[in-house]
């Protein structure tokens, strides 16, 4: 039996509710005991990645005879790399959030709600069966509803919270129905056995088409893809650590991974496909465009962690789940990076809004060398991982379709916009406001420092290539790689020529063109997704409540004459099923 | 075997008797009553499973649980209605009014 | 344990619930409760189950009829009534019922029940019934409208 691999997420789930009692020694403590714990996490998935050698299903526990439920994980290559990825990331969250919220009273909430949701994120991905991948799925959902309301004393918050917890729970439904029609056909809920059977049902059946269908609405809703996008951006109402850990490195990521188990399935069916690459494109242009408008660093975040994920959905949709994998990995590298810079800048100077801020660079060197990393990473320069990961994207697409190449690399001149865009208005033109002192606590910038070390070295290509059987080489396609350069080049210079030197012109232009104001109303407002939806909503729902009720009468009298009539519909299928 | 046939009809008539007369009452005391006619009805189904040959254990003591308890829904419910008695000063549920909407 | 004795014990058993439930004054429905709940009694006593017709007396015939009495004479001595009108709509449910229950069962008796071959839907079994059986249902569905629609007229309260 792995031990590692059962300790791995067996242990931060544990410890979660033991920092309340260690909160009664105090401050130092928690955090020491949450590093600690992370960092133990992080130990046991790389033991796990040392001695793993086949794919193995291994269980325990009967859960549920009946339903031939046990407790399993499934150790295989994809597993074993991203949770050696999850808890990478966790603990150096772990360290920067020490940093983070050191001014905060209720940190005992803080923590044992981080280490709740590392225990179940690695869960998540070491899970065996699809039962159980919903329970840690629904998990995750909850620690995140809860940490995006972590200042419940500020409205927009709670509402935000209560906002991505309604949004998810759409996906989280779909799923659930689709792993009951899983069960029902096939008999079984374990991965491998499922999975199989389910494709060999695939050519017979028409329903593994719906089964794929919720299984991809599900994770739609997790890792916010259009049309249920509209909780990211809210969410980043919550702390930056929380910001950086779940909604840019690991939740939502948990979409992508559900999609990865599922793809034996996927690719028999091609409808699906074409509505998966569908939906990526769309999230990789949506995401992108509204970014370039947006005020607040971490809503341009936000949008470009919705871009890139769709990046990643249209990679699965083409086949090329690799891809996706690695893309995931290096995605997970700049964004958490870019968080982690904006919430350093958050701590110093105590504002996000790109209007009010400008001029950094003279004064926070660290973070502004770690968000121009960030930024390199995300536009896809070349050597840094971003280009490796979108390049294979976009080799694979070349083979099959010109023309959607072209969106992608549309996508990256657009990202390129908006990334630099974030780096000429806050770090470059003379310092408005006050002057911040120093730079960010060193605890703060150390797990900084390392992820920008990560996002130049080959380390995380070399794991994905050893674990995934990426076997993609790394040969360099001059005209890909001069086309990108080109579109990088172009992008980067149209930003400086904008943001920088012929700003006023471009102001002048912007403010006084209707049209111009009418596109960036429009952007600004997500593409309306918001106001269709709570507009909707608003319509239906109070005609629906009263009607329901109308059934609630207080008199037992009523009451009665429904548990009457139930009996008597109850004997009469009763005789009727023992003719 | 006609005995078995003959308690069930018994059972279920008594069962049909009490839950009518529960949508039925104007008045809590005859509510509860009819709850114990319910509560025979379902003692008796109960117990009519076990006749064949000697008696079998698992239906005595199941009809043993649901005699204790339905005794103590009625004892429950008799407290209420006395303290509605006094607060209301009538036994008609059409007229207690304050804890409905 | 012959079968005309238990015959008749059921019939007493619901003819004194159903007067029970009918009569308007407060003593006679209890005492009418108490007689059924003895007769239940019997009934246990006779298919030798002792313990539970033991226990059954005392809780019901015992501390249930106490109590109920001490809460009528609290709470004064209220006509019990069922509502009016409508007294006989009652009687027929409960009549309709028990024929419906019995016909069926005894019809299984006199005429052994033809193999039907199972069809799998859900209302299959109107198509593959007798038409004796079919009309019982059919006044079971009828008494049942019939009630609902009279309680549901009478919440205009």
């Amino acid at each position: 039996m792995n031990l590692a691999a059962w300790l791995l997420w067996i242990l931060p789930l544990i410890s979660s509710p033991l920092v309340v009692l260690i909160s009664k020694i105090g401050r130092r403590a928690v955090e020491l005991f949450a590093c600690i714990v992370s960092f133990i996490a992080f130990v046991l998935s790389l033991m796990a990645a040392v001695t793993y050698i086949f794919p193995s299903i291994e269980k325990i526990t009967n859960w549920l005879p009946i339903m031939d439920l046990f407790l399993e994980i499934k150790i295989d290559g994809v597993s074993v790399l991203l949770s050696m990825f999850i808890s990478f990331l966790s603990f150096l969250i772990t360290l920067y959030s020490v940093g983070y919220i050191s001014h905060e009273e209720a940190y005992t909430r803080y923590y044992s709600l981080i280490l709740l949701f590392i225990g179940s994120m690695l869960g998540l991905v070491m899970a065996g069966n699809l039962v159980q991948l919903y329970f840690f799925w629904e998990l995750v959902g909850i620690c995140s509803a809860f940490l995006i309301a972590y200042y419940n004393y500020r409205e927009t918050a709670r509402r935000a919270g209560f906002k991505a917890f309604l949004v998810t729970r759409i996906g989280d439904a779909a799923f659930l129905f689709a792993i009951l029609l899983t069960y029902a056909i096939t008999g079984t809920t374990s991965l491998d056995a499922a999975i199989s059977s389910l494709q060999n049902i695939s050519r017979v059946n028409e329903i593994v088409g719906i089964i794929s269908l919720l299984f991809l609405i599900g994770a739609m809703a997790k890792s916010a893809q259009v049309p249920l996008h509209v909780w990211l951006p809210d969410a980043m109402e919550g702390p930056t650590p929380v910001s950086a850990l779940i909604h840019a490195a690991t939740m939502v990521n948990a979409g992508v991974y559900l999609l990865v188990r599922i793809t034996p399935v996927i690719s028999e069916l091609p409808s699906l496909l074409v509505l998966t690459q569908i939906v990526g494109l769309a999230s990789l242009l949506l995401g992108a465009l509204c970014s370039l408008v947006s005020t607040d660093i971490k809503r341009v975040l936000a949008y470009s962690t919705i871009s890139q994920i769709g990046l990643m959905f249209y990679s699965i949709g083409l086949g090329f789940w690799h891809g996706a994998i690695f893309h995931l990995i290096s995605q997970g590298i700049f964004k958490a990076l870019g968080f982690l810079a904006a919430g350093s800048i958050l701590t110093v100077v105590g504002t996000g809004n790109i209007d009010e801020l400008s001029g950094l660079r003279k004064y926070m060197k660290y973070t502004y060398l770690s968000f121009l990393f960030a930024v390199i990473t995300m536009s896809g320069f070349p050597p840094f991982i971003g280009f490796w990961s979108k390049d294979a994207i976009l080799y694979t697409t070349i083979e099959k379709n010109v023309g959607l190449a072209l969106i992608i690399g549309l996508s990256s001149l657009l990202t390129t916009l908006y990334g630099f865009r974030l780096i000429f208005r806050v770090f470059y033109g003379d310092a408005k406001i006050s002057r911040p002192q120093n730079d960010a606590p060193a605890i703060m910038l150390i797990p900084m420092t390392v992820l920008v070390f990560l996002t130049f070295v080959s380390w995380p290509l070399l794991l994905t290539q050893r674990f995934v059987d990426f076997s993609f080489s790394l040969h360099i396609d001059l005209t890909t790689l001069s086309l990108t350069l080109i579109v990088l080049l172009s992008g980067l210079g149209l930003t400086f020529f904008i943001i920088n030197k012929y700003k006023t012109i471009f102001d002048k232009l912007v403010s006084e063109s209707n049209f111009l104001i009418k596109i960036r109303a429009f952007l600004m407002a997500g593409f309306g997704f918001d106001i269709i939806y709570s507009r909707t909503i608003n319509k239906i729902m109070p005609s629906i409540t009263k009607l329901i009720r109308r059934t609630q009468t207080g008199m037992l009298n009523i009451n009665m004459i429904y548990v009457l009539v139930t009996v008597i519909i109850i004997i009469i299928i009763f005789i009727g099923g023992a003719a | 075997m006609y005995e078995q046939m003959i308690l069930y009809t018994t059972s279920i008539a008594l069962i049909f008797l009490g839950l009518a007369s529960l949508s039925y009452s104007r008045n809590l005391i005859k509510t509860m009553m009819s709850f114990q006619v319910l509560v025979f009805g379902i003692n008796l189904a109960l117990f009519t499973n076990s006749i064949n040959g000697g008696l079998d254990f698992l239906a005595s003591t199941l009809v043993l649980f649901s005699v204790i308890i339905g005794a103590s829904v009625e004892s429950v419910g008799l407290a209420l209605i006395i303290q509605i008695y006094k607060k209301y000063g009538t036994l008609d549920p059409y007229r207690l009014r304050r804890l409905r909407h | 344990m012959p079968v005309e004795i238990t015959l008749l014990l059921c019939l007493l058993l619901i003819i004194t619930s159903t007067l029970s439930l009918i009569f308007k004054t407060t003593s006679l429905s209890l005492i009418m409760l108490f007689y059924s709940s003895v007769a239940l009694n019997i009934i246990f006593t006779i298919y030798g189950a002792t313990t539970i017709a033991l226990i059954h007396l005392i809780v019901f015939a015992g501390a249930i009829s106490v109590i109920l009495l001490t809460t009528v004479v609290i709470t004064g001595e209220a006509n019990l009534t069922i509502g009016e009108p409508k007294r006989y709509i009652f009687i027929i449910i409960i009549v309709s019922l028990l024929a419906s229950v019995l016909g069926i069962q005894l019809s299984e008796i006199i005429e052994p029940a033809i193999e039907l071959v199972p069809t799998g839907e859900l209302l299959g079994f109107v198509w593959t019934y007798r038409p004796w059986d079919l009309l019982i249902l059919i006044i079971i569905l009828a008494a049942s409208m019939v009630t609902v629609l009279n309680l549901l007229s009478r919440t205009r309260e």
